[in-house]
C-alpha cells in the first residue's frame, strides 16, 4: 500500500531507538490504555481537534464550514461534531490553530521525503527511521512499505509497538525491520483491564519477532532494567529470566 | 598557590572591589605635561610608559603568573591633585574609541615570542638609523619608548616577585623583560603581561588569539627537555584562566583549525585549553574552537565534554565557511588560515590588522519602509527593500567612515599596539596610518535575520500568493500594533512558514537576505582601505533594536525583541535540532566575513552518558558537513523552566525530558510542568 494515515512525523527523535531518528507515528490503535497520552491517535480516521484555549471566536471557521457545524453563539464558539465530515476546511481557515487536523493521508514517497532530510544525522549518530503510533501494525501494509523503502536506501529501521496485531501483519513487517521495540503495557493479569486487550496473544509475537532481530527487546512493567535501557536508546536485552510478563508466554 | 586559590581570591576581589581612584588618568596627564612640545607619538608613548611605571604591581604570593588590574586603583590620589581637573584634561586630549580602532585588539604574539621585546626595540632603532622622514622617525622613537616602558613594567614585576621570595619567577620575568622567552611559563607570562598592558591602556575585549598554536613550540621544547609535563602545563593554563576571570570581560582564545600550511592544527594544547575552560567555569574565557573536515573525532568529543558542563564554551566555527570568503577579498591562504576571533565572534587576522570595530544596522526598519510604499507584487517589495537597505547602508558606512576620518593617526597615534602589529615597525608607521599589513574590518551587525525572513515569508504567502490578507489591512494592523486584530496576528504567526523548521521557502528568503546584505556591505570601503563586512550577530542588541521597530508582519508586536543574531526567532523553531540545522545551513555566509551567531538551546539531560556524546557528535559533524558558520550551545536549567512557565510564547522551543518521552515544555499540561520543575529542583 503506497499511502496511509499518519498522525505525526517527528524529526530528531532521541528516545525511540538508537541515535537520532525520525519517528513516524501512524494513526489508529486497538488498545485503550487508561493512561494514553495521545488519545487523538487512537482512531484511524482523520479528525479535527479543537482547543478552546486558543480560540479567538473570530468566526472564520463558521464561514468556511460547508456543513454549518461551527457557530458563534453569544461570542462563544460551538463545534457540533455530529454531521461533521472532517473535511478540514475549518482548520485551514482557523488563524490561531485552535482547530487543527489530526492525521493526514501521506504516501510512502511523501514520508520518505521527510525521512531523507536527516540522512547525515542517521549516519553520524547511528539513527534511522522508527515507526510508532498509535499502533503501527494496524496499517501493516503501509508500515511494511515504509520500512522497505527506508531499508532500500540504507536507512536503519525500527518499530515501536504494543505487539497487538495478527501474525500476518508481522510477516509483512518482519523482513524489513531491524529492531523491534515492544512496549508491554501491563502484567498479564491486569493487561485487559488497563488496555482493553489481553496480553496472551502478544507474547508469542514478541518472542517471534525479537528472536530474529538482534538487539530487539521488550520493555515491560516488571523489567525496569530493560525499560531503562530501551528508553536510553540502547539495545535492550530480551526480558530477564523470571519476568512475569514473559513467564506467562512460556 | 593553587589555581583554585587564585580563582577564589580573584572572585572575592571582584565581588568586593575596593573603592578608590584610578591613578592612570593622572599618570598620563602628568606625562603629557612633561612631554609638552614633543611629537604626539612620543607624548602618547611617554604617557603609556608612565602608566607602566606608576601603577602598582599587585602579586599574590606564590601565584604562578603575575599581572593584575588591581594595581590601577589607589585609595587616594597624591596630595594636591585635583581629580576633576585631571579628568577634564584627560578627556580633552582625546583617545581612540571603538569605531576608530581602540578596543578589540589582538597583538602579533607569535612575533613577540620569537624576538622578544628587545628584538622589537632593536627593529625600531634600526629604522631610526637610516630613516630620515620626520614622521617615520617620530613613530619609531615613540614605539621604542613604549616598548622600553613595557620592559620596565616587567622588571618592576620581577622586583616585586623577588621581594616576595618568588626567585624563579623573578628570574623568568627578568629574562622576558628584554630577551625572547625560552620556556612555556615565560612565554605565557609575557603574553599575559602584554594583555595587562593593553588593559592598562584602557582597552576592552582584547583577544589572546591562537594560544594553542603560538605556545606549542615552547610546550614541546619544555617537554623534550623534561622541564614540564602535561599536568604542569595545564596548571599554568588554569592560572592564566583564573587571571582572565579577574578582568571580567570577553577574552577570546582560539583553538584548533588549520595551520597556515593547511594541515590540521589541533594539538595537545588545544585539549589543555578545553580542560582549563571546563575546570575553571569562568564566563570570561571566551573559548572559540575552529572545526574543519579533518578535525579529529577526539576534538569533537573534547569540545562536547566542555560544552555539556553548561559553561557555553567553546563556540564552534567552521573553517570551510570563512576561508573562501577571506580568499575572495584577497587575503592570502596562509594568512587567512591563521584567522581567529576577537571579542565574541569577530573575525581577526591576528596581529596583522588594526583593531576590530562594529555597529548595528536595524534591517527591519528598511523592510517596514518598503512595505509602506505599497508594492504591487512580492518582487517589487523585494526590490524596494533592497533599495532601502542599499541607501541606509551607504549612509551608515559613510557615518562610520566620517567618525574614523575625524580621528587621524597624527592626532591619536597608538605606539604600543603599533609596535606589536605586523608590520608597523618595518613600515615605520602607525597601525591606523597604514602600518598594519592588512586593512581593518568594520562589522555591520545585521539585526533580525529571522524576523525579516519570517515577515517576508508571511507577506509573500498571505498577501501576494494566497491573497488572504490585503496589504492595506496589514499595514493598518501593524500601525495599530494589532489592536483589535489578534486574528490577523495569529494568522501571520501560524499560517506562514517560519525560519528554523527546514522549510525551503522561508529558508531561501533568509539565504537571500544574508547574501544581499553581505554584498551590500562589501560594496563600501573605509577611506583607509578598510572593509565593511556583514556580521549576522547581535549580542543582545536585538532587544534594543527591537524597541525601535514597530509591529512586523511576522506577527511580532511593536517594541519587542527582534530575532537573536542568526538564530531562528525565539520559540518558532519547532521541528527539532535537525530541522534547525537544516535551516541555518541554508544561507551561504562566506561573504559575510564575520559569519554569524547561532544559538542552540538544549536541556542538559539530552546529552548525558555515551548516547549523549554520540548525539552531540552528530550535531558537530553535521555542523562541519553542512557548512554552518558558527554554533553555540545553551544548556538550560530550572531558571529557564520557570521563565518558560511565565512566558510560554518565547520558550516554545524548549525541549525537556518528561518521563519515558520528551516533549516541548510549554505544550505540557501545567501539572506536568509543575512536576518536572519540582523534580528538578530536588535534583
Amino acid at each position: 500500500m503506497s499511502s496511509g494515515m499518519v498522525f505525526d512525523v517527528q524529526r530528531a527523535s532521541l528516545h525511540d531507538g538508537p541515535g537520532m531518528r525520525t519517528t513516524v507515528f501512524l494513526k489508529g490503535c486497538p488498545l485503550r490504555c487508561a493512561w494514553c497520552h495521545n488519545p487523538e491517535s487512537q482512531r484511524h480516521d482523520a479528525e479535527i481537534s479543537f482547543d478552546p484555549g486558543r480560540c479567538l471566536a473570530c468566526g472564520d471557521c463558521a464561514a468556511a464550514c460547508p456543513q454549518d457545524r461551527h457557530r458563534l453563539v453569544d461570542g462563544q464558539h460551538r463545534y457540533d461534531r455530529d454531521g461533521c465530515t472532517r473535511c478540514g476546511k475549518c482548520a485551514e481557515a482557523c488563524p490561531s490553530l485552535a482547530l487543527e487536523p489530526v492525521g493526514r493521508t501521506m504516501s510512502v514517497a511523501e514520508v520518505m521525503a521527510v525521512v531523507r532530510q536527516d540522512l547525515g544525522f542517521y549516519r553520524d549518530s547511528g539513527g534511522g527511521l522508527t515507526l510508532s503510533g498509535g499502533e503501527p501494525a494496524m496499517q501493516a501494509q503501509f508500515a511494511a512499505a515504509l520500512l522497505a523503502a527506508a531499508e532500500a536506501e540504507g536507512i536503519d529501521t525500527a518499530i515501536e509497538t504494543s505487539g497487538h496485531a495478527p501474525w500476518p501483519a508481522w510477516e509483512l513487517i518482519r523482513p524489513h525491520c531491524r529492531l523491534f521495540l515492544f512496549d508491554v503495557k501491563a502484567e498479564a493479569d491486569r493487561h485487559r483491564e488497563l488496555t482493553g486487550v489481553p496480553l496472551e496473544p502478544i507474547l508469542p509475537i514478541c518472542s517471534g519477532c525479537t528472536i530474529s532481530a538482534p538487539g530487539s527487546g521488550c520493555a515491560c512493567p516488571t523489567c525496569p532494567a530493560g525499560t531503562m535501557a530501551r528508553r536510553a536508546g540502547r539495545r535492550s536485552p530480551p526480558c530477564a529470566p523470571g519476568c512475569r510478563a514473559s513467564a506467562a508466554s512460556s | 598557590m593553587s589555581w583554585q586559590q587564585v580563582l577564589a581570591q580573584t572572585r572575592a576581589y571582584n565581588a568586593h572591589r575596593p573603592a578608590g581612584h584610578d591613578v592612570r588618568p593622572w599618570l598620563r596627564v602628568r606625562a603629557w605635561r612633561e612631554a609638552a612640545g614633543q611629537p604626539e607619538p612620543s607624548v602618547r608613548a611617554r604617557a603609556f610608559a608612565a602608566v607602566c611605571a606608576g601603577i602598582d604591581c599587585r602579586i599574590l604570593a606564590g601565584d604562578r603568573l603575575v599581572g593584575s588590574r588591581s594595581g590601577f586603583v589607589r585609595e587616594q590620589l597624591p596630595d594636591g591633585v585635583d581629580g576633576e581637573a585631571v579628568a577634564r584634561e584627560h578627556a580633552a586630549r582625546g583617545q581612540r574609541d571603538f569605531w576608530s580602532g581602540w578596543d578589540h585588539t589582538l597583538a602579533d604574539y607569535p612575533r613577540l615570542l620569537a624576538v622578544g621585546i628587545g628584538g622589537l626595540i632593536a627593529q625600531a632603532e634600526a629604522g631610526l638609523i637610516w630613516r630620515s622622514d620626520a614622521g617615520e622617525r617620530a613613530f619609531l622613537a615613540a614605539a621604542a619608548i613604549a616598548l622600553r616602558g613595557f620592559s620596565a613594567f616587567i622588571r618592576r614585576h620581577a622586583e616585586a616577585c623577588r621581594g616576595l621570595g618568588m626567585a624563579s619567577q623573578a628570574d623568568d620575568l627578568e629574562r622576558i623583560a628584554e630577551q625572547p622567552p625560552e620556556t612555556f611559563a615565560q612565554a605565557a607570562q609575557l603574553v599575559w603581561l602584554t594583555h595587562i598592558a593593553f588593559v592598562a591602556e584602557g582597552r576592552y575585549a582584547n583577544a589572546l588569539g591562537r594560544l594553542d598554536q603560538y605556545l606549542l613550540p615552547f610546550y614541546q621544547r619544555d617537554l623534550a627537555a623534561g622541564r614540564i609535563d602535561r599536568e604542569q602545563a595545564l596548571d599554568l593554563l588554569l592560572h592564566l584562566w583564573a587571571h582572565i576571570e579577574e578582568l571580567g570581560e570577553v577574552t577570546n582564545i582560539c583553538i584548533g583549525g588549520l595551520t597556515p600550511q593547511g594541515a590540521d592544527a589541533t594539538n595537545e594544547l588545544s585539549y589543555l585549553c578545553l580542560e582549563a575552560t571546563r575546570l575553571v567555569q569562568s564566563p570570561h574565557t571566551n573559548l572559540s574552537a575552529r572545526f574543519h573536515d579533518g578535525t579529529p573525532a577526539e576534538f569533537h568529543h573534547a569540545c562536547y565534554a566542555c560544552i555539556r558542563t553548561g559553561v557555553g564554551f567553546p563556540a564552534i566555527f567552521n573553517d570551510h565557511v570563512l576561508l573562501p570568503g577571506l580568499a575572495e577579498i584577497g587575503i592570502p591562504d596562509e594568512v587567512a588560515r591563521d584567522y581567529c576571533m576577537v571579542g565574541c565572534i569577530e573575525t581577526m587576522l591576528a596581529g596583522r590588522q588594526p583593531a576590530w570595530s562594529d555597529s548595528r544596522f536595524n534591517t527591519p526598519l528598511c523592510l517596514l519602509r518598503a512595505l509602506r510604499s505599497r508594492p504591487d507584487s512580492y518582487e517589487q517589495l523585494i526590490a524596494r527593500f533592497t533599495g532601502e537597505m542599499a541607501t541606509a547602508l551607504a549612509a551608515h558606512a559613510a557615518a562610520v567612515d566620517r567618525h574614523l576620518a575625524e580621528r587621524p593617526a597624527a592626532r591619536l597615534p597608538d605606539p604600543f599596539l603599533s609596535a606589536l602589529t605586523d608590520d608597523c615597525l618595518g613600515r615605520a608607521c602607525d597601525i591606523n596610518d597604514g602600518g598594519a599589513r592588512f586593512p581593518r574590518f568594520h562589522g555591520i551587525a545585521i539585526m533580525g535575520l529571522a524576523t525579516v525572513a519570517d515577515a517576508l515569508a508571511a507577506v509573500r504567502k498571505l498577501v501576494f500568493d494566497e491573497r488572504a490578507v490585503c496589504l492595506d489591512e496589514l499595514i493598518a494592523a501593524l500601525d495599530a500594533d494589532f489592536a483589535g486584530r489578534e486574528d490577523l496576528r495569529q494568522r501571520l504567526l501560524n499560517r506562514a512558514p517560519k525560519y528554523g523548521n527546514g522549510e525551503a521557502m522561508v529558508d531561501g528568503i533568509a539565504a537571500w537576505l544574508v547574501a544581499t546584505t553581505a554584498d551590500l556591505c562589501l560594496r563600501h570601503r573605509l577611506h583607509d582601505g578598510g572593509r565593511f563586512v556583514a556580521a549576522v550577530a547581535a549580542n543582545v542588541q536585538n532587544i534594543s533594536a527591537g524597541r525601535e521597530v514597530g509591529a512586523t508582519p511576522d506577527g511580532r508586536r511593536a517594541g519587542t525583541p527582534l530575532s537573536d543574531a542568526a538564530s531562528p526567532h525565539f520559540g518558532r523553531d519547532r521541528q527539532g535540532p535537525t530541522a534547525f540545522l537544516q535551516s541555518v545551513a541554508t544561507p551561504d555566509y562566506h561573504r559575510a566575513l564575520t559569519g554569524s551567531v547561532i544559538n542552540m538551546k538544549f536541556e542538559p539531560a539530552l546529552f548525558t552518558g555515551e548516547a549523549g556524546e554520540r548525539r552531540f557528535a552528530a550535531i558537530t559533524r553535521a555542523f562541519v558537513r553542512l557548512r554552518i558558520p558558527e554554533l553555540q550551545f545553551n544548556f538550560t536549567g530550572d531558571a529557564v523552566l520557570l521563565a518558560a512557565r511565565a512566558d510560554p510564547e518565547a520558550h516554545a522551543d524548549l525541549v525537556v525530558r518528561v518521563s519515558g518521552f520528551s516533549a516541548y515544555f510549554t505544550r505540557l499540561d501545567p501539572a506536568v510542568q509543575d512536576d518536572i520543575i519540582r523534580r528538578r529542583a530536588h535534583a
